[in-house]
């Protein structure tokens, strides 16, 4: 003991760090002087110990395996277990040298997780104190602020102290919230069970009954919803005194808690059952609490104020109290009992009339008001409300506004079009786009013509086939368009709306809500305002809808058997056309100058590659560049060609900046075939000495031995796609041309251009050649005799060795003869689609790329586009659904067959789910193209109704959708075809019918040739 | 910080109803007096009394927009000031968003006489409960102020509660009445008009949501977006301190402001209740706007100290009086009497059009010039952080770099910095256009 703050300091830090409480504590007892001094020194300062020392001096690391069993990062095992030791051993410190202020505020601030249950050693620290300390300490403990870091543990000790020094009760909201949280979880059941809430851990608690006075008025009382639920039992066993506890919950009615804890409060009242006789202030008390206090609570007010009116003074003052109040039941509740059987016997007629008309101030609500009447009809006075209601809103000017228009941003491709923006917001329990951003949305797509009224009448089809429609949503959403500048867009949609949500059986609820609305905005229209023919019939009758209906019709001065509007166009017939992918050419180009720039411009700013055809423009550019080397030579290629390409992280383009740099040689091609690993793999003190990141590029990695190559390198597809181009630049040197390149914008090619361009090569590359057959489109194996002559493989490119080449003309017919590369979509063992690939020669046979696995089948479809074009069926292995992808179905060239149409089918047989959508544009697009073949359809879905399934269509719900998305066109003659087969069929398959009512609905929005007879004569 | 001697309390005993509302140390027209009776009587309308001092506390005890840094001072007592003939009642929520008074006015006040000066009064739970069981069927004898009936009582529980009054609202009491002067009426509602628009509003979470009122027949339509003319309200949920009086209300009449603010007057028995809103639900009143603007203004401080001693607690402050009283013009009285209130010792009556002398019992000016960017004004002037540079231009010294203030004839002083660009529409001056009036007045 030398009194030295350092020396004492160094030995508490050597104690806490090795975290043994009783040597520690020993410690702590033997200071004395300047010891102890130097000791609380340090126990009030901030040290190293408070977080964590420095990892060198105390981690205890391991290396931890990664996947591939190579060695991974140091992890420090031990680290969890050490640190809840010395942060226990720090908190003993504070509790045995610190004031008591001190250590709460070093407690509460400083780290230190959860409460040190059962730690015997840190509570003593805190408890054995003199009263002046604990009573200190408590009140500190009590005013920590719940945010604070570390509340949890103050609290704990918090309780520990007053516990042990039977302390008064804290009041703070921490101590309560706390109490709640450990006592909850004891007494009450889980919300499954249908168990008792077991007492007894309430009934042990020291703090009672105390504690639950102080809950009530902390604020807090709210956070244990059944709390009310266990006072009667208490209250029988005398625990708790009952008057205390009503008189602690009536008081804390007027001191402005939270709703949670009112609504808690006023169950207390219930539980306990309060008596009105029992409040004390009676009728005048009540009328103050239900003018000010929450929804709930208002209920149980109200109920214990009806009770205690007993003059006309106070039916009407309590009419008076509640009239502000907005909610209807309230008004409904006191309503009901101002009505000669309720309130008759205390409070005169003249009394329930004037307390009706208080109520009924100010309501619009042409239900309320009906009930209004009907109230003082009972009480033998005439209707009152007739012509309030109709009263017109004055005109805002609305419908010569245009909608605002956003700032132009980026073009980001969202995965939900705007029409699936807009349809949540009319949609029933549905909140998935926040109201006020869609809102914006739809404006800006209004004023663009992105989004349209027969777009927004399409969306009230859609969720009306669904049975989804929510009127009241649509309201909201409408009102918010209305006012934002697109009255006019968008008055014929909400309409027509109301419309077709007034046109079934029942009508939609929350039609009323709509119409109102529609009501409001009556004046805005100029005349003459036409009411549609479904709201108009509805007008005669008496249900709320009813009621709104007839307003409508009274505002807009429109007769019920008055002319409908016109309908609206949905514009669902679209004649436009489009050249299918696959029989669309690019023109070669040979430009050096541009090259360089055209190849940047194939990867857009945020994505991979910004659209489907930039990925095959990267193919022919890279051909591009070959071709330019005998004009221009090596090096003026190399300089003018990767101008830009730098900071490019898509493989070609790493590829060619490797070259570019004059680093791209067969050694450092097979270094990195063989020997390269990703920046991935390496320690984070490799990559922070390096600050290789995400941006981490290959031409730096090259450099490294062995080399270090991009993130993407762990994907096969990226190394096959870097490999090939490294070897077609390498081939290109050497006067080579690559085979692969594609002869049509699906990134197919054709057995023709392979065989001609096979006759030319003097040598070919391995991967190039392999690369080239996978794009081939459908061959027969008689083909494989046309394959002229005997091409080889470049032996440097072919094997490390150099020593080695292949015969190309030779494994082109045997691949041909082969059958190629074969896909068979099959189910899987939960009976999902899977699709397997097989061919004569796989890549992996390539010694170039025998380290990693390359199946045939890309593991990511958005590769397809790039190594398996043109096979829609494999395709849709992925599904249907909208993505952020840019590709989608319709840049697949190719034909869809039958396991294609199956999955169509199997799509539109379900209703789409909330948040993603059928990519219907890609269907639109096929439309265009010509390429939904109804024969092939017909004939898929008769091998399936052949094969036993019964469940094909589904309930035709995505059907009705493909038509409202623009499909109509191409999907009508598929349906005509499917249901005559259907039909035609001695038991008639599941959804036929329903698939034959919807075209019936639809045969309006058709040409006529092209509704069949048998259609017509059912219409 | 000064104390209560006792706890306010009501008291329902054969002596009839008696409430005391307990002062604090106040600020009289004979300095400073501890704890002073202002009134002991009888109120017309104890109802409408209980239930708006409820609604004042409430306002208190209620913090709308939670700014993560805001100190929780739930239950502040209201700032009582009494005026010879009326008495208003004051508070600020937790956030400072919303100021409330009540002013229990000469026909409110059945008999007594009301005394001068401003001082907090105690309002406890208890008091609370008590005032909101208060009906108005009988006789309630009220004392702001030691009750002497209650004090004598043996039982009575003397409580020693200590009062301060916080920066916070001093800084706000200073800037509502800046505020408030630059309003205009924008709509009054009576009978079930009120009634509709309360019901209106909604008051879903806090501070709730914004909304804009148009003209109706039948009193506003509240609608979800703007329209040219339409007024906006901001976090709605902060009307609910208008909830208590609701009841009672024969009329409303809604004031905005050019940058958003609201006032919300409800006319009472008796009484009148008025919350005034900011324009953003997320800033308080701070003590910044235009009135730092006249703080610096030396000519106008000049005046306004000499028409001190006119002032004399006066429930309305007359102009002309006070003109002739000093032989000074319209507009050097009216410059005097803004550095007054921008100096937090002058409240606005909206309903009157006028000010009001309130001198709260700390030294408010002292509060007021320790606004942050009132003080790195000065700092800029002591450290000569202002040159001139040509006429009507200086160069003021910014951190890294230099800030140009222009004098542009009627829009007053022009900023080059970013806080400017952001912030000049309605929260006053920058630090570097104080600094150049402040060097200017030197």
């Amino acid at each position: 003991m030398t009194g030295e703050s350092h020396d004492v300091g160094a030995r508490l830090r050597e104690l806490v760090i090795a975290g043994e409480l009783a040597p520690l504590r020993a410690y702590l007892d033997g200071l004395t002087g300047a010891d102890l001094r130097a000791a609380r020194t340090w126990v009030a300062g901030t040290h190293d110990v408070d977080e964590y020392p420095y990892p060198d001096e105390l981690g205890d690391y391991e290396y931890v395996e990664s996947s591939d069993g190579t060695r991974g990062a140091r992890v420090d095992v031990g680290r969890p277990a050490r640190e809840r030791a010395m942060h226990r051993a720090r908190c003993l410190t504070r509790g045995r040298l610190l004031g008591p202020v001190a250590a709460v505020q070093a407690v509460s601030t400083g780290w230190g997780g959860s409460s040190p249950a059962g730690d015997d050693e840190v509570v003593a620290a805190f408890v054995d104190h003199d009263e002046a300390w604990v009573t200190a300490f408590a009140r500190a403990a009590d005013a920590v602020s719940p945010s604070a870091r570390n509340a949890g543990l103050v609290t704990w000790l918090l309780r520990k102290v007053v516990e042990a020094h039977g302390l008064p009760v804290p009041t703070g909201r921490l101590f309560h919230e706390a109490w709640i949280k450990q006592v909850q979880s004891q007494v009450e059941p889980p919300q499954w069970s249908d168990r008792r809430p077991d007492l007894d851990p309430l009934r042990a608690d020291p703090l009672l009954p105390d504690v639950v006075y102080l809950l009530l008025a902390s604020g807090e009382v709210g956070v244990w919803p059944g709390f009310a639920r266990v006072l009667p039992t208490l209250v029988d066993e005398g625990v708790i005194d009952r008057d205390r506890t009503l008189a602690v919950a009536l008081e804390q009615l007027t001191a402005g808690q939270k709703p949670s804890s009112q609504k808690a409060l006023a169950g207390v009242l219930t539980a306990l059952g309060l008596r009105a006789e029992e409040v004390p202030g009676g009728l005048d008390y009540l009328m103050g609490v239900l003018t000010s206090c929450h929804g709930y609570a208002a209920g149980v007010i109200l109920r214990l104020a009806l009770d205690l009116v007993a003059s006309d003074p106070d039916a009407v003052a309590l009419a008076r109290a509640l009239a502000p109040r907005r909610e209807k039941g309230l008004r409904r509740t006191l309503l009901t009992a101002l009505s000669p059987a309720a309130l008759g016997d205390r409070v005169s007629r003249e009394g329930l009339v004037e307390a009706i008309d208080v109520l009924a101030s100010g309501d619009e609500d042409v239900a309320d008001l009906a009930r209004y009447d009907k109230a003082r009809a009972a009480l033998g006075v005439a209707a009152r409300s007739t012509g309030s209601a109709q009263q017109a809103a004055p005109r805002l000017g609305l419908w010569n506004l245009t909608p605002p228009t956003l700032a132009e941003l980026p073009r980001v491709r969202h995965i939900a079009t705007i029409r699936d923006v807009v349809k949540p917001l009319m949609r029933t329990d549905d909140k998935s786009w926040e109201q006020a951003q869609a809102v914006e949305m739809a404006l800006d797509a209004l004023a663009r013509g992105d989004l349209t009224t027969s777009d927004l009448a399409g969306i009230a089809h859609e969720l009306v086939a669904e049975g989804r429609l929510s009127p009241a949503r649509s309201a909201s959403l409408f009102e918010a368009l209305f006012l934002g500048g697109a009255m006019q867009l968008v008055w014929p949609a909400a309409m027509h709306t109301a419309d077709l949500a007034a046109s079934g059986a029942r009508v939609v609820p929350g039609l009323d809500r709509l119409l109102a609305m529609l009501s409001s905005y009556g004046a805005e229209p100029p005349p003459p305002v036409l009411v549609p023919t479904h709201v108009a019939r509805i007008s005669r009758g008496t249900s709320k809808a009813a009621l709104e209906a007839r307003r409508l019709l009274e505002l807009v001065d429109a007769t019920p058997d008055g002319s409908p509007p016109a309908r609206i166009d949905l514009g669902l017939w679209d004649e436009s056309t489009e050249h299918p992918p696959q029989a669309t050419h690019y023109q070669p180009k040979r430009n050096l100058d541009s090259v360089a720039r055209r190849l940047a411009a194939t990867q857009g700013q945020d994505a991979y590659v910004a659209d489907p055809r930039g990925r095959i423009r990267q193919s022919l550019m890279l051909e591009e560049l070959v071709a330019l080397i005998p004009e221009h030579g090596v090096d003026e290629v190399r300089a003018r060609g990767s101008v830009g390409l730098v900071h490019r992280t898509w493989p070609m383009a790493q590829a060619v900046a490797v070259w570019a740099a004059g680093q791209l040689d067969t050694t450092s091609y097979w270094r990195m075939a063989e020997d390269a690993e990703s920046v991935a793999d390496k320690s984070d003190e490799w990559k922070g000495q390096r600050d290789a990141h995400l941006d981490w590029r290959a031409v730096e990695g090259v450099r490294e031995d062995p080399p270090v190559m991009p993130w993407g390198w762990r994907e096969s597809d990226w190394q096959l796609e870097f490999l090939h181009a490294c070897e077609v630049l390498l081939l290109g040197e050497r006067g080579g041309t690559p085979l692969s390149t594609p002869d049509r914008v699906d990134g197919a090619l054709s057995l023709d251009a392979l065989l001609e361009r096979l006759a030319r090569a003097r040598t070919v590359g391995p991967i190039d050649l392999r690369l080239a057959l996978a794009r081939l489109r459908p061959t027969t194996p008689g083909d494989a005799a046309r394959v002229p002559g005997h091409a080889r493989t470049e032996p440097a490119l072919t094997v490390r060795t150099g020593d080695h080449d292949l015969d190309a003309s030779e494994l082109v017919r045997s691949w041909l003869a082969g059958g190629g590369l074969q896909c068979t979509v099959g189910l899987n063992d939960d009976g999902h689609p899977v699709v397997r690939a097989t061919s004569p020669w796989s890549w992996n046979s390539l010694p170039v790329l025998a380290r990693r696995e390359v199946p045939d089948l890309p593991p990511i479809r958005h590769d397809d586009i790039w190594r398996l074009p043109a096979r829609p069926d494999v395709w849709l292995r992925g599904g249907f659904h909208s993505s952020t992808s840019p590709e989608s179905l319709a840049d697949v060239g190719g034909r869809l067959g039958a396991d294609g149409w199956r999955r169509l089918f199997e799509h539109l047989a379900e209703v789409p789910p909330d948040y993603t959508a059928l990519d219907f544009a890609a269907l639109v697009r096929l439309q265009r193209q010509g390429r939904l073949d109804p024969a092939v359809a017909t004939a898929t879905a008769v091998a399936e109704w052949d094969g036993g399934r019964t469940d094909l269509l589904g309930d035709v719900v995505g059907w009705e959708h493909v038509f409202l998305r623009g499909a109509l066109r191409g999907m009508w003659p598929v349906a005509v075809a499917v249901v005559e087969a259907g039909l035609a069929r001695p038991e008639r398959p599941g959804g036929i019918d329903a698939l034959r009512d919807v075209l019936r609905r639809y045969a309006h929005h058709v040409p006529g040739d092209t509704v069949p007879a048998w259609l017509e004569r059912n219409a | 910080m000064s104390g209560y001697g006792a706890a306010s309390a009501f008291v329902d005993g054969p002596a009839g109803r008696r409430l005391g509302l307990e002062t604090a140390t106040a600020l009289t027209p004979s300095g400073l007096v501890e704890r002073p009776v202002f009134f002991s009587g009888f109120p017309a309308r104890p109802e409408v009394l209980a239930a708006g001092l409820l609604a004042v506390a409430d306002v208190a005890g209620t913090t709308y927009a939670d700014l993560g840094r805001a100190q929780r001072l739930a239950n502040l007592d209201p700032v009582v000031t009494a005026s010879g003939d009326r008495m208003r009642f004051e508070s600020f929520s937790g956030c400072n968003s919303v100021h409330a008074r009540l002013d229990l006015l000469p026909d409110g006040i059945g008999e007594g006489a009301v005394g001068f000066g401003t001082t907090n009064v105690d309002i406890n739970q208890p008091l609370r409960t008590a005032l909101a069981r208060m009906g108005g069927s009988a006789l309630l004898h009220l004392t702001v102020g030691p009750d002497e009936v209650r004090a004598g009582t043996p039982d009575d529980q003397h409580v020693e509660r200590k009062v301060a009054l916080p920066d916070r609202w001093v800084r706000g009491l200073a800037e509502v009445p800046y505020v408030s002067a630059a309003m205009a009426v924008r709509a009054e509602l009576t009978g079930s008009a009120v009634v509709r628009l309360a019901r209106d509003l909604p008051r879903a979470g806090s501070p709730g949501p914004t909304v804009h009122l148009v003209p109706a027949p039948a009193g506003f339509r509240v609608l979800p977006r703007p329209l040219p003319g339409s007024i906006a309200v901001t976090g709605t949920t902060r009307l609910r301190g208008l909830d208590r009086v609701l009841r009672f209300a024969t009329s409303l009449t809604l004031h905005a402001d050019p940058h958003g603010a609201t006032a919300w007057m409800l006319e009472l028995p008796g009484a009148r209740l008025t919350l005034v809103l900011t324009a953003s639900p997320w800033r308080g009143f701070s003590g910044e706007g235009g009135l730092l603007l006249r703080l610096v203004d030396r000519d106008s401080e000049v005046i306004g100290r000499a028409l001190l001693t006119d002032l004399g607690w006066d429930p309305v402050v007359e102009p002309d009086r006070l003109a002739r009283a000093a032989g000074l013009t319209d507009e050097r009285v009216a410059a005097g009497l803004a550095w007054l209130a921008a100096s937090g010792r002058l409240g606005h009556d909206l309903a009157e059009q006028a000010w009001f002398h309130r001198e709260l019992p700390v030294d408010a000016e002292q509060v007021l010039r320790r606004n942050p960017r009132l003080r790195h004004a000065n700092d800029l002037v002591d450290r000569d952080g202002v040159r001139p540079d040509g006429p009507g231009t200086w160069q003021v010294r910014g951190t890294g770099a230099d800030h140009t203030v222009r004098a542009e004839g009627g829009a007053g002083h022009v900023c080059t910095c970013p806080w400017a660009e952001s912030h000049a529409s309605g929260r006053g001056p920058c630090k570097h256009v104080l600094a150049v009036l402040l060097t200017n007045a030197r």
